[in-house]
This record gives structure tokens, sequence and C-alpha cells, in this order.
């Protein structure tokens, strides 16, 4: 049986006016993976997030999923894909739950109102992720952990089959991150695909399997986690020194 | 020899030196005008500048004067209809209208004017830039009868013509006082009346009345009525009134002006209307188009008491008549204006039938 | 518990909707007279009284709703319909259409809406081009593009002004009711209604505005035609209202911040609120407006300082106006 799997066919970007980001980039993600997006700032990870969720387009190359033997623009995913943004701004002040049910907009008709089973769809979820307590709460009134897996069940709510974060890692405190952790791998365990970009490698090294590591002038590096997630490979691409230590019961990641 | 000759530089010095101490002819004079001011003239005005709101109807007031167009150096552009009137009265006219509508001190100066004749009103706008300038600033109001007379008095005092601007008050009064005789003669009980200034945009009318304190609301009263808005328009200016209001008041009588001359059509409109048809003065037949003939005669404007003596025909029709109004047309324009019977006949009659049938 | 408040809403306006049948200049005996035979009692009653309330009530609901729906665009609370100059375009195209086309209305609505629209359009242009904060941008080109028009509408005047062709200047600014009749209303109900029926059935998705550009990507708002159509659809209610009534303010403004208190931010709710407390307010306004003095006062001084009023009231409420 092929696999499953998202597809960058010789993809190139750049913002108009400027420099190509993304050239030539050609690798596999198989369905039902963990993929880390680790970089530098400013090396394209979140222009890679957005050419994933169909945002922006490639100026040259395509993005497709294939499938059962089919393959097909990543495009026409259809609401399919969700995306956490690392910040977001919220001007108005819903309730946990109006807000989550925001994530059923693509299952929702356009000129309709949510119905009996999205309600229900959204209760699971607000049970699955611990959430009930805060039902009615405002979301101005919850904490920022809190409210990452708020932003979190909302994309779950879309019943989504491939879920983008953009360093979903940054602001948590260590106890929400080991919750988030668990959270992607259950997910990843239902067959979803996650790629989710951050700054730590040795969160990398510890929790995903597959990685994409995105240097400067382009360069970058696609596979799984064991063999890239290197000395050399990161002393590379983050250009300091450093040693990565991967053995049994000790991984971690020496800079100097 | 010698001897002659000093005598003769010595009477030429003597000679001059009592020519330069014999006073000048000058012209002195203080104007005390509407604001209490005290204007000193050093020269009889002969370049006279009437500018600003309400300019035709000072223009009218000034036009009653033999010397006026003489005097008078620009006026300022503004609505048709005063032009024309005063066009028959001073064929030069259009020459002196020198002045753009909104014209200010820096179009003013440069034609070199030694007064200028303004409304109380104009003083902060127009006014008080001249006054820093040192141009002669006069100030008048004329917004009811005893100001209308006061400031007739103050034209005469410009124009040097106290004699005429006597007989003008003296005639003024003189109607005022035959049509108040009528009146009391024949004392029947006051009707109400309500002056409504009308305007139409697209199907829809605007109505106004005028403040309590103005001549219309004045008139109306002195005419025998009873003004039904005057608690209503304590502040200035036309104020807008709904068709409730207007059934409201439900007055005996209604005047309808309109500047523009079309009070006669509107009325007609009106009286057809479905809502109008059912107030008094509609059933009555009592509403009436604001007498006009160049000018509307409600306003502040030499014509005043012609308004003043057709509202009377209107509110007292048993102590009035048509044939009274139509021979104070004919004394009032020969009087005031200096038209003879044939151009009264001509031009100003067929204006005002519409108004007094 | 959200049922109570919303059928106690519906309660208020029915009531308020009535009381104001009864209330106008008019008060010569019974304010019931209108079923006897008196025929100006029924005349006023019918012909004017009766279509400028509901006048009220349609644009009360239509500017709060299009207050709503900007806000929700523009992720502003503080926003209304007229934002990014839209009101003062809208009333300067409807002056012009009354100057070129005397008296022919399907033109000055179309005139209103035409640079209704144009004003938003150069406001994004506009802000385009100015470097830096994009929301600031917005707003200073509205404030500019607002001032133009504004001013435009005092050029008309003047030179309309000898034959007195617009109405007043102040009708203009201050808005009023006092040329309402069942023409009027119907013509306006045949824009306004539609458009609050589009935005009714789209009142859950609405939320989806508010939310950032690429989290609604990534929940269906795939382009900009949603967008372009509730953004259109709110200047066209804006600007029809606007040329009948002039420009009235605040209820954009401050309903929707109201309707949200009480229903909560999610648009399925206060959209509904809205429209009811707009109609309620404004009905109240403009009883006030034709029947507290002899003369008509512009509708804009009540919901002016009633509006303001009630916004000082949101702001001790609240500590963040969301």
């Amino acid at each position: 049986m092929k696999s499953n799997s998202i597809r960058f066919n010789n993809v190139s970007f750049g913002y108009s006016g400027r420099k190509i980001i993304i050239k030539n980039f050609s690798f596999e993600i198989p369905t039902g993976s963990r993929t880390a997006l680790l970089g530098l700032n400013g090396t394209g990870k979140t222009t890679l997030l957005m050419l994933l969720l169909g945002y922006i387009a490639p100026l040259e190359g395509k993005i497709t999923l294939l499938k059962d033997g089919q393959e097909f623009p990543i495009t026409e995913m259809n609401g399919a894909v969700g995306y956490l943004s690392q910040n977001e701004n919220i001007p108005f002040d819903y309730t946990m739950q109006e807000f989550i049910m925001l994530g059923r907009a693509p299952h929702i008709l356009k000129f309709n109102v949510p119905s009996e089973y999205d309600f229900k769809v959204s209760q699971k979820i607000i049970q699955s992720l611990d959430l009930a307590s805060l039902a009615y709460s405002k979301l101005g009134e919850i904490s920022g952990g809190e409210l990452q897996r708020v932003r979190i069940a909302r994309t779950l709510a879309q019943e989504p089959e491939i879920i983008l974060m953009d360093e979903p890692m940054t602001h948590l405190d260590i106890k929400n991150k080991k919750y988030l952790n668990g959270l992607i791998n259950n997910l990843k365990e239902t067959g979803k695909t996650i790629i989710y970009s951050t700054h730590d490698p040795l969160d990398v090294l510890n929790f995903s399997d597959r990685c994409i590591i995105m240097g400067k002038n382009n360069k970058f590096e696609a596979g799984e986690t064991e063999r890239i997630i290197r000395s050399k490979t990161l002393s590379d691409f983050f250009e300091i020194p450093i040693t990565v230590i991967n053995e049994k019961g000790n991984k971690s990641i020496v800079v100097h | 020899m010698k001897k002659i000759v000093s005598i003769l530089i010595g009477a030429v010095f003597l000679f001059s030196g009592c020519l330069y101490l014999k006073p000048s002819p000058s012209y002195q004079k203080t104007i005390i005008d509407a604001l209490g001011r005290e204007v000193k003239l050093s020269n009889e005005p002969s370049k006279i500048i009437i500018i600003g709101k309400q300019a035709p109807m000072l223009m009218n007031f000034m036009y009653l004067f033999e010397t006026a167009d003489k005097k008078l150096l620009a006026l300022e552009k503004r609505s048709q209809s005063a032009d024309e009137f005063l066009r028959m009265i001073d064929t030069n006219i259009d020459k002196k209208f020198k002045l753009e509508r909104g014209a200010g001190a820096e179009q003013i100066v440069p034609l070199n004017p030694d007064m200028v004749i303004l409304k109380t009103s104009m003083r902060d706008t127009i006014g008080k830039p001249l006054e820093d300038l040192s141009i002669p600033v006069v100030y008048v109001e004329f917004e009811n009868i005893d100001q209308i007379y006061r400031d007739l008095k103050i034209f005469a005092d410009i124009l040097n013509e106290a004699q005429r601007g006597e007989e003008l008050v003296s005639s003024y009064q003189m109607y005022y006082q035959e049509i108040q005789n009528k009146l009391n003669t024949n004392a029947t009980e006051k009707p109400t009346v309500l002056i409504l200034q009308a305007e139409t945009e697209d199907q829809k009318y605007i109505f106004k009345v005028p403040a309590a304190n103005w001549l219309q609301t004045d008139m109306v009263e002195q005419a025998g009525g009873i003004a039904v808005w005057k608690e209503a328009n304590q502040a200035g200016g036309w104020s807008e009134v709904n068709m409730e209001q207007i059934s409201n008041w439900n007055a005996d009588l209604i005047y309808i002006v309109n500047y523009q001359g079309q009070a006669p059509e509107l009325v007609e409109k009106l009286m057809n209307d479905e809502i109008w048809k059912n107030l008094n003065a509609v059933k009555d037949n009592r509403i009436y188009a604001f007498a006009f003939d160049f000018l509307s005669w409600d306003q502040p404007d030499p014509r005043w008491i012609l308004g003043y003596s057709w509202m009377a025909f209107r509110q007292n029709p048993q102590s009035i008549s048509v044939t009274d109004i139509q021979n104070l047309i004919k004394e009032y324009y020969k009087n005031f204006f200096n038209l003879g019977e044939s151009v009264i006949g001509e031009k100003i009659n067929p204006m005002v039938t519409d108004y007094l049938n | 518990m959200k049922k109570k408040k919303l059928t106690g809403l519906i309660a208020c306006l029915i009531l308020v909707t009535l009381l104001s049948f009864l209330i106008g200049r008019y008060q010569n005996g019974n304010p019931f007279g209108f079923l006897t035979s008196n025929n100006l009692y029924q005349q006023l009653f019918f012909q004017l009284r009766i279509p400028r309330v509901l006048t009220a009530l349609l644009i009360g609901s239509g500017l709060a709703l299009a207050g709503l729906v900007t806000q929700i665009i523009f992720q502003n609370p503080l926003a209304d319909g007229g934002l990014l100059g839209v009101s003062q375009a809208a009333g300067f195209g409807a002056a012009l259409g009354i100057l070129i086309f005397r008296g022919n209305s399907i033109w000055v609505q179309l005139f209103a809406f035409g640079f209704g629209v144009l004003a938003l359009i150069i406001s994004i242009l506009i802000s385009g081009k100015i470097r830096g904060n994009k929301i600031l941008s917005l707003i200073l080109a509205g404030i500019a593009v607002s001032a133009v028009f504004s001013a435009g509408i005092g050029i008309l005047k003047y030179l309309a002004d000898p034959i007195d062709q617009l109405p007043a200047i102040v009708f203009w600014l201050l808005g009023s009711l006092a040329g309402s009749t069942w023409q009027v209303l119907i013509r306006t109900m045949i824009i306004i209604v539609p458009i609050m029926i589009f935005f009714w059935f789209y009142r859950w998705r609405l939320n989806l505005h508010a939310m950032d550009k690429e989290i609604a990507f990534s929940l269906g708002l795939k382009n900009k035609i949603e967008l372009w159509a509730s953004l259109l659809a709110s200047v066209l209610l804006t600007s029809s209202i606007i040329s009948i009534s002039g420009i009235v303010g605040w209820i954009g403004l401050i309903i929707p911040n109201y309707a949200r208190m009480i229903a909560g931010s999610d648009t399925s709710n206060s959209i509904p609120v809205t429209l009811l407390l707009g109609a309620i307010f404004t009905m109240i306004c403009d009883d006030l407006a034709r029947a507290l003095l002899p003369g008509e006062i512009p509708l804009g001084i009540f919901t002016a300082f009633l509006g303001a009023l009630m916004f000082i009231g949101l702001l001790i409420n609240k500590e963040k106006i969301t």
C-alpha cells in the first residue's frame, strides 16, 4: 500500500519585491506523522506553513496531497487543514464555547447557524481538552495556557486532517508544554498530520519523528529526526557550534 | 522806491498770513449709528458701499432718498428680484454692482469708499476689519418699526437729506395710523394667525415660523391678530415646524411666505392637499400667499407698511377693503419711490393682483 | 436565559412602537381620536405619524446593523457604518443627486451609495500608501476623506443657496425625519429589508470576519468575496438611510456595544439584539425630536446626546469594550 503523504514538488516562493525565501523545495511528509520545522528567524518557517495552508501560492512548483494513489493539490483540502497562529488578535470577547464553535465553520453552510450536531462535536472536544469548567468563561478571563488550549480546541472542531501550528510552544510554561506535547502525540496516533514550527532542537529531538530544518540561502533538509538532528547539521544551519548527544536515556543539545 | 517795495512785500506777507489764519470751510458731522457708535465724518459721504446680509433691503431703504443713486459707489450682487426693482428706479444701477457675493474688506478697500453701511450682525465678519482700517462704518438694524424710523433718520443724516427723512417717517406713521383707525372702529374678535415660510423639495414641504421678536410677528399682532407661534419660537431665526404642530395650532388664518415668489402656487397645492383640507384656514378659505411685488412684503424693507396694511386687510376684511390697499400702493410708490401712476399700473399692480384676490 | 432576554426586547419594541404612535405635536383631545371621525387627526395619524415612526424603527435597526457589521469587519468595537468617510460621502452624493436630478429620488439614493463606496475605496487606497500601522492609517485616511466630503456638502449648499434647492445643511449634518411619508418609507424598505434578510441568514458566519485573516482562511473564508459582499451591503445600508434622513450619528457606534453587553459577542446573538435595540433607541429619539418642542429638533441631536450618555455608562461599567 502506497503511503499517503504531503508532497512538495520543486516549490519556490518569495514575497513580491523581495528575495526568494524558499527555493526548489522537494520532500515528502507522510500523513499521520509529527513534523517539526526548525530554523533561525527569517528562514521561512511561517512562509512554509502558509504555503501548506494554501494561503499563499508558490511561484514555482506545487504542493500536493497523495491519497490512496490519487494526487491532488493541497488547496483542494477545503477546510481540512487547520491552522494555529503564534499570536492571535481577538477583538471581541467571545465565550469559550462560542469561540470553539467557530471551528465548525467549514462544516456549516454559509447561510446557516450551528446545528445540534455541531454542538455535540464541540462539546466532545471541550471534554477531551479538559475545558468543560471554562465553557461560559469569556476569553478575556482565562490564562494564556488555557487560551492556547481553547484555540487548539477550535482548530480541532474543524475535524482537520492536517494541523499546522506556528511556534505553539514558544510562550508556554513547562507544564503546558508537556500537556501540548502529549496532545500532539495523541492527535498523531489518530492519524492526523501535524506540522509545527519551533525554536527548540531538543524538543524536536525528544518528540518529533520527522523534521525539516531551514537555513540561510534557501538551504534545507527534510526527513527523519534521527538523521537530521546531528551536531554537524545543527552547527551548519544555526551557524554556531552545537553538539548533539543522542543516546538511549540521554538526549541533549549542547551549545558551545 | 525801496519803501514801496517793502510795503508791498509786507502786504503780501500779511495777506497770505491772513489767508492762512482764515478757517477753511470743512464738513464736520457726527453720526450716531444703531449700535450707539459715534462715527465722525470729515466730508460728505459720496462713495457709499452697502454690503452683507440683507443688503438688498438696505439698498431699497437707501433709494427712498433722492441723492442716493449719486452717492452710492458699489453694491453686492445678491438676489435677482431686488436688482429688477432698483433697476427701474436707477437705470445706471448695474454699473454699481461691482462686488461679488460674500465680498469682504479686501475687495472693499481698493474701491476707496468713504462710508460702508452694514447690518449690525455683520460687524464681526466685515465691519471690524474695516473699522480697523479707519474706514467709516455705520451699522443699522431696521428689524422692527421703531428701528426703521430711527435708522431712516440715520440714512437721512448720512445723505444730508434731513427733510426727506422726516417726510418718510411721517408718511409711514400716517399710513400706519390710518389702518389703526379703521381697525379700531370695527373691533371684532381677533383671528389666530400663522405665518409659515414654505419651501419645497422633491414633493416634501418644509415650513418655518419667524422668530418671536421679528417684524412679521409684531406686524401680525398690530394688524389685529394673534400670532400663534409666538411662545414657540423664542429663539432667533426661522424655526422648522412639522405638520402636526401646524395642525395643532389650527390657526384661523394662514399666510404662506415664499421668497422666490412661488407662494401662490404653493397655496394652491396646499388647498388640494389631503391633510391641509382639514385645517380651519383652508376650509374657510383663509389661507393666503403673502403679498409680493419685487420683494416679499413681510420683510424689514421699505414695503413693510404695505405688508402691514395688507395683513390688516386680510385679518379684518370688514374694516379694510381691497380698494384701500390699491390706493395705498399708489400713494406709497408715488411718495416713497417717486413712481408715476402709469409705471405703477404697468409694473407694480400686475405683480400684486394675485395677492389681492 | 437568552430566550427570555430576547422575548423581553421584542415586547419592549412593540410597546415603544405603539407608544410612539400616540406621541406627536397634535394633541387635540383623545389620543385615540384617529379611530373616530376627527378627520384631521386621522390624516395626520395615518399619513404622517405612522410612516414616521416606522421609518425611525427601520433606520434605527439599519444603522445599528451597519455599525455592527463594520465593527466586525474592521475588528474594531468603536467603528460605525460611516467609517472611512462613507457617511459624509453619502451625504454629499445625495446632495449632488438632488441638485442634478431635481426631485428624482432613485438617483439620489444611487448617488448616495455610489459616493459612499467611492469614499470607502479612496480611504483604502490612501491608507495603502501610508507607511506604518495599518489600522491607524485606515483611520487617518478615513478622517481625511470624511473631511473632504463634509466640505463638499458645504460647498454644494453654498452654491445652491440662492435658490434654496437643498435641504438645510443642518439636515445633512444632524439628520431629520421631518419629511417622512409612506412613499419614502416603502422606497427605503425595498433596499434595507433585503439587506437585513441577508445579514440575518449570515449572522453566524459573520463572526469569521472578526478573526485574523489566516485563521479565517483556514476556517473557510478562502477569498474576499464574502468580505466585499458584507462591506458593500453595509455601505449600501448606511448610504440609503443617509439619503433619506441625513447623517444620524452614534447609533451605529453605541447600539452594537450594548447589544454585545446583553447578548455576547457572537454575532448570531448580537445581531437580533442590535436590530431590536437600534429600533427602540431611534424611535425614542425621534419621539423627542418631533414632539418635545413646537419646533422640529434635528434627530442627530438626540441620538448624540443619549448615545453619548449611554457610551459613558458603558465605559464606566466595563473595563474593556468588546
